[in-house]
């Protein structure tokens, strides 16, 4: 059964932007069964023991390729097999599961998180989810074993983050019953190594373009590939140009729909942001351990580094970000383990906050570090440079902000335009205030342990603020904030953060009940840490959606951009 | 052939070591447990040669319920089968009442050739391999880093002072590995999951008609204790003819290294 075919089960975010908690997706946080937290384990083990052995992250660095007896030995680990159904020869593992692998692999190469995830993530995805059972049959046995590498193949020259505008063209032909595809994607991981492409192209249906996806497969005659990218980073992962030329594909490799592709691409990436989020807390831990370790025996005035206040701040930092990073990303994996259909909201808000995040701990490891960290014999630069495509691909952070608001906004909108069909402009009137203040009175986040009422009541007063905006500024602008991106931002950040404080007192919340308040002591500062700023934020997005200087930034990047670039008086 | 793997769960070697409060027995509440990594080899050892003889490999350990953890370890490597011998009275079994209950357990399971690691880490007494054989009557040899089959003989290296020993044993013996021997597999997700699905077989001293009164220790551990910590190091000043002689002096008196 393909995803979209699900009953539609709403997620955590798309009710918050209502003002509505749903208590049964927030408490207790989510945990794998005891049978799965087992198996990954060992698998985690054998991946450990295997990269050890096998992997060698500064050689593929420098040698912009990953080994094909890298490759050869992740298949034979069962880790690129990890979310294909057992009966087609794959783990069959939960999305949970599955991006605690990807967490693992991310702590220890990015270049093999993007291979694996290029493969798996979303490579593949597209058969799992709107693939039918011939397709399955055929292609994800081969694509668990190794003899298929599968990539996603959306982007073209063209069409980046407006990833809707594929030139790349599909013509059927009813005589053999076949598609003929021409065009160029660029930048795709795993492009030069796969034998199993997803590919959207743009047909015309009833005289409308609209997008197919299709597999193809690597052998296709006028399939040819370019030269692999030199990249900043992720440098061992690999990334070419496709062209299509006269391609034929057989009617039989549609995925789904015919002009329902673009669907399927978004849907897609919404798991794939999903396991990229996971792969950055990864990488946050892993810069944290080596952080600590160099600052605890680096000794400068008589002691250790990891004395002094300013280094330890960037500490606490560090460990702060990596617990609301983990907690926001298994929160959301379990709810696509719980049949919840919309995570995409989530899946944005993980993508965005995580990437950022490391990001920041790649900053904050290479200040530890100092020097040292700027050489290339030590790993940091080349973490640095690994961490930063992550707030580029696979929909830009500015894309993910843009998408967290208009997707959120989407619901209440539709209520709005329920009530203006009924009631006319007049029926508006005082609605942003009066009917949802009464009603969002009256909703509480109930169930918590009462040693964090605290937290209970800054969520609440801080979603309710948020829902009472979005619901503003739908009455001021409707269909107009499509394109105001000050105001998307602003929505997006405070969404963000409301999902990460969620997230964070969910699984502070069933430790405490677990263990004791007393035992979670470490996890109460981690949280409050986040919470003491988070909640400031909320408030403070919100009160500039009102009281701004964007006339003024708007005024500055208009004079810098006819002169493009700096020019004052003398 | 029908191999039988002894396995020993472990603490793994980064585990920083702390000694409990009565002084007898370690701290291991923080240690992260894993299959003791000598028989590691002896588990692949006894997989090759089911892959190249057919047969069955089964793994068997002493120990608590924990070391289930370890069983299943060597059952995702790929062993058919896995013996838990388990009982209150083999808890504070030494190496001699290890051996006895491994014996016990052996005369019940089809097996051509035993095999271990050549040494237990942690309790490091190198002797159980040694006191199955003898107990069952058949050759033993240990530290082997080479092993080929020759008929029903087998051909094994083993690491000497400055050299290489080769040593011819007949069938069935047992045989203690070393590193070097082979290099041992990681279990795939297909195997882990495979794992899940072969049965894990208990025994108690009753099973292996053994009387827990004679397990009691032949030996009994008075103390246990950390290295002293290293004092801190000196730094000389002044002259540096003066520092030389005081470093000379130094070296003489208080290191008496010279």
């Amino acid at each position: 059964m393909s995803a979209s075919a699900k009953a539609e089960k709403l997620g955590i975010m798309p009710q918050i932007f209502a003002g509505h908690f749903d208590r049964d997706l927030i408490f207790p946080y989510p945990k794998m069964s005891a049978d799965e937290a087992e198996t990954v384990e060992m698998l985690l083990d054998s991946f450990a023991g295997f990269a050890k052995r096998k992997l060698d992250p500064v050689k593929m660095d420098q040698a912009h390729e990953t080994p094909p007896e890298v490759l050869k030995g992740l298949f034979e680990l069962g880790l690129m097999g990890l979310a294909i159904p057992e009966q087609y020869g794959g783990a069959g593992l939960s999305m949970t599961a599955y991006c605690k692998v990807m967490e693992a692999v991310g702590r220890h190469d990015a270049s093999l998180a993007v291979t694996v995830g290029g493969h798996q993530s979303i490579g593949m995805k597209a058969i799992l989810l709107a693939g039918n059972e011939e397709q399955k049959e055929k292609y994800l046995p081969q694509c668990a074993d190794g003899r298929r590498i599968a990539a996603y193949a959306l982007t073209e020259p063209e069409a980046g983050s407006d990833a809707g505008s594929v030139k790349t063209r599909a013509v059927y032909n009813p005589k053999t019953k076949s598609f003929t595809l021409n065009g160029s994607k660029l930048w795709i991981t795993n492009g030069a190594i796969a034998g199993l492409l997803t590919v959207f192209a743009k047909e015309e249906i009833n005289g409308k373009d609209a997008m197919t996806a299709f597999i193809v497969e690597g052998e296709a005659p006028g399939l040819t590939r370019g030269k692999p990218e030199l990249k900043m980073g992720i440098r061992a992962s690999n990334t070419t140009e496709l062209n299509f030329e006269n391609v034929e594909v057989p009617e039989a490799n549609v995925l789904g729909e015919r002009g329902k592709g673009f669907k399927v691409a978004l849907e897609v990436l919404d798991y794939g942001r999903l396991s990229l989020g996971a792969g950055c807390a990864g990488g946050i831990k892993e810069l944290m351990q080596l952080a600590i370790g160099h600052a605890k025996q680096r000794r400068q005035f008589g002691a250790p580094i990891s004395d002094l206040e300013m280094i330890r701040g960037k500490i606490a930092q560090m460990a702060v970000a990596a617990w609301v990073c983990d907690s926001m990303v298994y929160l959301a994996t379990s709810l696509v383990d719980r049949d919840v259909t919309d995570f995409s909201i989530e899946s944005a808000c993980c993508k965005a906050y995580c990437s950022e995040r490391l990001w920041d701990a790649a900053n904050n490891a290479m200040q530890i570090v100092g020097g040292i960290g700027y050489m290339t014999e030590y790993p940091y630069e080349r973490l640095m440079r690994d961490s930063r495509i992550n707030m580029i691909f696979e929909g830009t952070n500015e894309i993910q902000r843009l998408y967290i608001t208009l997707a959120g906004m989407k619901r209440p909108g539709d209520v709005l335009k329920a009530i203006q069909k009924r009631g006319g402009v007049g029926a508006l009137v005082g609605y942003g205030t009066h009917t949802m203040k009464k009603h969002l009175s009256a909703n509480h986040l109930e169930g918590a342990h009462p040693s964090l009422a605290w937290h209970v009541e800054r969520i609440e007063e801080g979603t309710k603020a948020f829902a009472i905006a979005v619901d503003k500024l739908l009455v001021a602008h409707g269909k107009k904030v499509v394109s105001m991106g000050f105001l998307q931002e602003r929505v997006a950040n405070a969404a963000i953060q409301l999902y990460g404080m969620i997230a964070t007192l969910s699984r502070l919340d069933t430790l405490v009940k677990a263990k004791g308040p007393e035992a979670c002591a470490y996890e109460a500062d981690l949280t409050k840490a986040f919470f003491a700023k988070a909640w400031r934020t909320v408030r403070d997005e919100l009160a500039l959606l009102e009281r701004n200087g964007d006339a003024r930034t708007i005024r500055v990047a208009e004079r810098a951009i006819e002169h493009e670039g700096f020019k004052v008086l003398n | 052939m029908n191999v039988l793997v002894c396995v020993k769960h472990v603490p793994d070697t980064e585990t920083r070591v702390k000694v409990a409060a009565d002084g007898l027995h370690l701290d291991l509440g923080e240690a992260n447990w894993v299959v003791n990594p000598y028989d590691e080899y002896a588990v692949e050892q006894g997989l090759q040669l089911k892959e190249k003889l057919g047969g069955e490999v089964t793994v068997i350990t002493v120990g608590g319920d924990d070391a289930t953890k370890s069983l299943r370890q060597a059952l995702a490597m790929g062993a058919d089968k896995a013996v838990l011998c388990s009982d209150p009275a083999f808890e504070d079994a030494d190496p001699w009442s290890t051996a006895r209950i491994l014996a016990a357990a052996a005369a019940k399971l089809p097996c051509d050739l035993i095999l271990s690691g050549k040494h237990g880490v942690g309790g490091d007494n190198q002797q159980v391999g040694s006191l199955l054989g003898q107990l069952m009557g058949i050759p033993v040899v240990t530290v082997v880093t080479g092993m080929d089959l020759e008929g029903t003989s087998l051909m094994l290296k083993r690491e000497i002072e400055g050299g290489t020993e080769v040593v011819k044993a007949s069938l069935p013996c047992v045989i203690s590995c070393q590193k070097g021997l082979n290099e041992p597999r990681y279990p795939s997700l297909k195997g882990i999951m495979a794992a899940k699905k072969k049965e894990i077989t208990a025994w108690k001293a009753a099973d292996l008609g053994l009387d827990p009164a004679t397990l009691a220790p032949s030996f009994q551990l008075k103390k246990m204790e950390l290295p002293p910590p290293r004092p801190a190091g000196k730094i000389l000043s002044g002259e540096i003819p003066d520092q030389v002689k005081e470093l000379v002096k130094l070296l003489h008196d208080e290191a008496k290294a010279i």
